[in-house]
């Protein structure tokens, strides 16, 4: 009888742990940044252009780090488009990161789910370590100054009202 | 994995030494050594799109071990400039490196390698005296590799789900039903998954194919501590045990990676593990969407701990494996062959347009 309260109460402890872990952290999603500053960099598009982070001083950005084998990634990427859609050109950049991807593969992805903003590409991954990007998906929110003030280590609603607030005051503060 | 799931199958857990019980009871599924049996694997490479230099790279079996199986020889046939046989330092996981000359309009290569192997079965009620791991070899397979972390959320998960167990054996045996309780296969995947652990822990979202189930294991047992290792490797024939999802209908195998995994057990070596074929015959097997206490998967899940069928070749263990002569990224493993040319690595999970074939035969030694 012990062993078996033992057993139940182990598992309980699991649940409860691992609940919170997979609950707790996405209550707000943004997660107010605490760390440095991040390293700028110049990544290659998908059809060889050079894209510098430096290009989008000026308005919020969010850098997401993405791969299109991940789930969760590709049902976020609709949410980031309404995002962009919503808050209308030249008031927010969406930077996309592929990470350890062939370029084709994922020109193929985007083939047949196009989206209106661009889309970088890491293929050693070396951004994403030197920021620290441990999880997939994971987004940065910069400022108009590209400091980092938000991290996202999971999925979010990106055109949640809550959230496109928060962004427009990034932006309201930044000019 | 919805988390309503994931709180379902945990509380399942605690009867998991029940189905045990049960599925000693049912076992149609029932891999045993003594068998030797020998395959001949054909890789053939028709690059589709050359544009100036391009190479390609073919995995080879590469895997020696007396008790299961052996990586007899490679020849290949090509137009390519030169073709070597190499080997990554770390892993020793062979490929067969070729590149063509720039003008080569139509670049082909044939790879053909001969294995031989046999079913794998642990005895678990007669432990033995296995040769130990050198101090080289559980330091390699103990060790975090670019999607293996063993600490952060994977050290997390893994102390959590052997909380409270004491001893080598139980250990990897609960990590095991942890995996099958908690995981799904997901058809849609492409190739065998990513093995991203660290991204699936983190987003919950525990579905996938072997590179993603079998993984998971390996970096949840590599974080408590037990030598553990991914097995690439190709299906290449049926199963003889009924189970249509265990095997390949056709000598056309092109699409018939599968990787396994090994938990290094001191009282009994290396002990093959297969946690996404438990997942995989749960959704494949007629009807299909079987339960986990449906009497196939009961049988399956008691023998894929502690057995395998050999009806599928091991090509390496390696990770994080460069490529020679490319600029491009390492490979997180090499299980497809891999490609470039001068503007592009090629996708190795779409060899339609790639393009590749691999054909398998069982030939007399």
């Amino acid at each position: 009888m012990k062993r078996i309260r033992r057993k139940v109460g182990s598992s309980i402890s699991i649940i409860l742990i691992l609940l919170f872990h997979w609950t707790g952290t996405r209550a707000n999603g943004l997660e107010a940044w605490s760390g440095d500053d991040i390293s700028p960099f110049q990544l290659h598009d998908m059809t060889g252009s050079t894209i510098a982070l430096s290009n989008y001083r000026g308005s919020p950005v969010v850098v997401h780090f993405f791969a299109t084998w991940c789930r969760p990634c590709r049902e976020e990427m609709d949410s980031l488009q309404r995002l962009v859609e919503m808050t209308g050109e030249g008031r927010l950049t969406v930077l996309a990161i592929s990470v350890a991807e062939p370029a084709i593969r994922v020109r193929r992805f985007f083939d047949i789910r196009p989206i209106n903003f661009p889309v970088v590409l890491d293929p050693d991954r070396a951004v994403a370590r030197a920021w620290r990007v441990a999880t997939l998906p994971t987004s940065y929110v910069l400022d108009g100054q590209l400091r980092p003030k938000f991290v996202v280590r999971g999925t979010l609603h990106w055109d949640d009202q809550s959230i496109a607030q928060t962004l427009r005051m990034i932006g309201t503060a930044s000019q | 994995m919805h988390r309503r799931d994931f709180l379902k199958s945990t509380v399942g857990l605690a009867a998991a030494s029940a189905l045990s019980r049960a599925a000693q009871a049912e076992e149609a599924f029932l891999p045993r050594p003594g068998t030797w049996r020998n395959y001949e694997i054909i890789t053939r490479i028709k690059i589709a799109d050359p544009k100036g230099k391009t190479q390609a790279w073919i995995p080879v079996p590469s895997v020696n071990e007396a008790s299961w199986f052996k990586s007899e020889s490679s020849r290949w046939a090509t137009n390519a400039r030169s073709a070597t046989l190499k080997y990554d330092p770390k892993y020793g996981s062979g490929m067969v490196h070729a590149e063509w000359a720039e003008d080569e309009a139509a670049p082909l290569i044939d790879v053909i390698s001969r294995i031989s192997t046999q079913d794998r079965a642990v005895d678990f009620s007669k432990p033995s005296t296995p040769t130990p791991l050198s101090d080289g070899e559980r330091q390699l397979y103990t060790a975090p590799t670019a999607l293996i972390p063993t600490d952060g959320i994977v050290k997390q998960f893994s102390e959590q789900i052997v909380a409270g167990i004491a001893g080598d054996f139980e250990k990897a045996r609960r990590i095991y039903d942890w995996v099958v309780e908690n995981t799904s296969r997901n058809p849609e995947t492409r190739g065998c998954g990513a093995g991203d652990v660290a991204s699936m822990l983190e987003t919950g979202n525990l579905e996938g194919k072997c590179a993603d189930i079998n993984t998971l294991y390996v970096g949840l047992a590599r974080a408590a501590g037990l030598p553990t290792r991914d097995v690439y490797g190709l299906r290449v024939a049926p199963s003889r045990f009924g189970y249509k999802s265990l095997g390949v209908s056709s000598s056309s195998v092109t699409r018939a990676q599968h990787c396994r995994a090994e938990v290094y057990l001191s009282q009994f070596g290396w002990v093959p593990v297969d946690p996404a074929d438990v997942r995989k015959v749960a959704l494949e097997e007629p009807p299909g969407n079987l339960s986990l206490n449906d009497p196939k998967v009961i049988a399956l899940r008691a023998a894929l701990f502690g057995s395998w069928e050999g009806n599928w070749i091991a090509y390496n263990f390696g990770h994080d494996i460069v490529l020679s002569g490319s600029n491009g990224p390492a490979l997180d493993f090499l299980m497809y062959p891999e490609a470039e040319t001068a503007m592009e690595r090629l996708d190795s999970l779409d060899p339609a347009t790639f393009k590749y074939l691999i054909f398998a035969r069982e030939v007399t030694a």
